[in-house]
């Protein structure tokens, strides 16, 4: 079995975060992640793209298994990504 | 063996487990005669926290039937022995020697050194005295719940720490054989300082598990014996592995009796001579003693070979501390921050100097300790075995409180506890004031068989195990350490106070405070002094490992 793990929220995930507005929004998009539960706890953790903001900037979240069952978070992530069309286009670079 | 005239309670582990197999010696009568030399000796002793009078008269009559109807299940059946007041029982109150403890509940399971003793049919008499949780500073006070136990072969000297009940029963009498738990040498000091021969197994070889612990990095867990022989005997029957020690090593256990007797001839034995500037503290008779017992073990046909440490002491010493410090701080943080008026001075001030260790000084030391332990194995490994000095000192006054730290302090035990190598304390005589003197039997890692036949071909060599104290009828009144606090500059008060305030321990007595000053120093001092990987890469400190 997987579990899917938020990774930022979507209200958080500003298209500006990106842009360098400030040191303060760097840290705050570094830090503010549950990404370290698992690398304390050791568990397998893909963290993968749920599409964009209407900025066009990538969303996340994490899919997390067992120890030692990546076979299944790919599966599940694997399964998603099919369902989803974000795969299909590349993001132009401005 | 056995002379007709050796008192029941004078039996080594060896002699009584032969009489009670040969259904020449009844588990009750020799528990009887134990009891009877408790009621003689330990009002003034002290060896026992509590002895559990009718559980082990249980045990000793469920051994006589058993062994009646022909289920002698070996060598222990039957042998009554003490553990030290830090190993849980269930159904008994464990103290840990502390005031933290003494109202405890009883506790609902048995480590699993004792669980395997009972079930090789030892008879357990009860808890002996220990230092507080097994620790302190390496002072005594005579602040804690229960009277210090004192040294059997001089009543106004100390037993050694922290087994302390350990040191002081076998020699005794009170008990056969005991159990006790080595951070820094709690086990050979007690050993060294009561004629003992102690033992510190290889790490992971000994369950830790249902011990209370001190430290987890480097406790270990074993037994003090009145023979070389009977420790091979107790190793044989606690060794091996324990799924519910995550240290445990999954090696198989040999018969440590079975080459025990096979002499020397033909190993290469190393002598450490050189200990750095540190090793100057030797006591002259102690290093006397281990020379003769190099030329006896030569005699007896082993090489002798002075080989050195690949360190000076003071760098274990230091690694040994931090890690110590800042593990046990960790372990009695809740009791420290919440009741330390509850604590012992010794604890107390091993608390404060653990408060104040930086996390970059006790990592700096975990990866010393793996340094350390690979070149010392390396310089092991080139002998079969080694001999090296173990307490520096003879058994310390407690009319003289000073000459107390420095017995602790002055040894080479904690050199063993960092690398792990089994590490044995022997008797190797007496002083002119008739105080026994000591060396440590060093070995490869679970090569215990080596060394318990090094130190064999010793025993049998000499007549140290001959003697036995006499102990006279009163003790006399310890002197009590000069309480006065030590003189601390001003910028340092301040300085300690604002991190003990910053860390919540706030309103300090003027006492403690420059307690907690002195040893904020000396925690920086250590910290700073241990010498830094020349490598970023260079022996990872932390090894997590899943499955965990």
């Amino acid at each position: 079995m997987a579990v899917a793990a938020a990774g930022r929220s979507e209200r958080r995930l500003d298209a500006r975060l990106l842009r360098f507005h400030g040191p303060d929004e760097m840290v705050a998009f570094t830090v503010e992640t549950a990404m370290t539960p698992f690398n304390l706890s050791g568990h397998p953790s893909l963290c993968r793209c749920t599409g964009f903001t209407p900025a066009g900037l990538p969303l996340s979240w994490q899919v997390v298994g067992h120890r030692f069952d990546e076979h299944t978070i790919l599966r599940l992530a694997l399964a998603y990504e099919r369902a989803t069309p974000w795969r299909h286009e590349r993001t132009p670079v401005r | 063996m056995t002379s007709s005239t050796t008192a029941l309670h004078h039996l080594t582990v060896a002699e009584a487990g032969a009489l009670i197999g040969a259904r020449k010696l009844s588990p009750v009568e020799l528990l009887e005669a134990i009891f009877a030399r408790i009621d003689a000796v330990d009002a003034t002793l002290r060896s026992y926290i509590e002895v559990v009078r009718e559980r082990a008269m249980k045990a000793a009559a469920q051994a006589e039937a058993e062994i009646a109807a022909g289920r002698w299940r070996g060598p222990l059946h039957g042998v009554p022995f003490g553990i030290k007041d830090n190993y849980h029982v269930a159904g008994l109150r464990t103290t840990g020697g502390s005031r933290l403890m003494t109202g405890s509940a009883p506790q609902t399971a048995t480590s699993t050194i004792v669980a395997r003793l009972e079930a090789a049919g030892a008879v357990l008499v009860g808890k002996l005295n220990t230092w507080e949780y097994g620790t302190g500073n390496g002072q005594v006070y005579h602040d804690l719940p229960y009277p210090v136990a004192r040294n059997p072969w001089d009543l106004s000297r100390f037993t050694g720490g922290s087994s302390t009940g350990a040191g002081a029963s076998v020699p005794a009498g009170t008990a056969l054989f005991s159990l006790g738990s080595d951070t820094g040498g709690s086990i050979r000091l007690p050993a060294a300082a009561c004629g003992l021969q102690g033992l510190k197994p290889t790490f992971g070889l000994n369950s830790r598990a249902g011990c209370l612990p001190n430290c987890w990095s480097l406790d270990h867990t074993g037994a003090l014996t009145w023979s070389v022989e009977d420790s091979a005997i107790v190793l044989g029957a606690t060794a091996g592995y324990d799924p519910a020690d995550p240290s445990s090593a999954r090696v198989a256990v040999p018969d440590y009796r079975a080459g025990l007797h096979t002499g020397v001839r033909g190993l290469a034995i190393g002598i450490v001579r050189d200990l750095g500037p540190e090793g100057d503290a030797l006591d002259p008779a102690n290093r006397d003693a281990m020379e003769e017992a190099a030329r006896i073990l030569a005699q007896a046909g082993a090489t002798i070979r002075e080989i050195r440490l690949p360190a000076p002491l003071a760098t274990y010493r230091a690694a040994s501390w931090i890690i110590n410090w800042a593990e046990s701080f960790s372990i009695h943080e809740g009791d420290f921050m919440r009741r330390h008026d509850l604590m012992g001075r010794a604890l107390r001030a091993k608390m404060m100097t653990g408060f104040s260790v930086r996390g970059a000084d006790y990592l700096a030391a975990l990866r010393m300790r793996r340094a350390l332990a690979r070149s010392t194995d390396a310089a092991i490994r080139t002998v079969d075995a080694m001999l090296i000095p173990g307490a520096f000192h003879v058994a310390p006054s407690l009319l003289e409180p000073a000459t107390v730290p420095a017995f602790t302090g002055e040894t080479a035990c904690s050199v063993f506890n960092l690398t792990g190598h089994p590490a044995f304390s022997i008797c190797t005589g007496f002083d002119a004031h008739g105080l026994p003197l000591n060396m440590q039997v060093v070995g490869r890692y679970f090569d215990e068989a080596t060394v318990f036949r090094v130190a064999q071909a010793y025993e049998a060599a000499t007549a140290w195990r001959q003697n036995r104290p006499d102990i006279p009828a009163h003790a006399p009144e310890p002197v009590m350490p000069d309480p006065t606090p030590p003189a601390i500059a001003p910028d340092l008060l301040a300085e300690a106070e604002r991190y003990a305030t910053r860390y919540g321990l706030a309103n300090l007595s003027p006492a403690m405070l420059a307690e907690l000053a002195s040893l904020f120093d000396k925690a920086a001092s250590a910290g700073l002094s241990i010498p830094r990987m020349t490598s970023k890469e260079d022996e990872p400190a932390h090894v997590f490992r899943v499955p965990l």
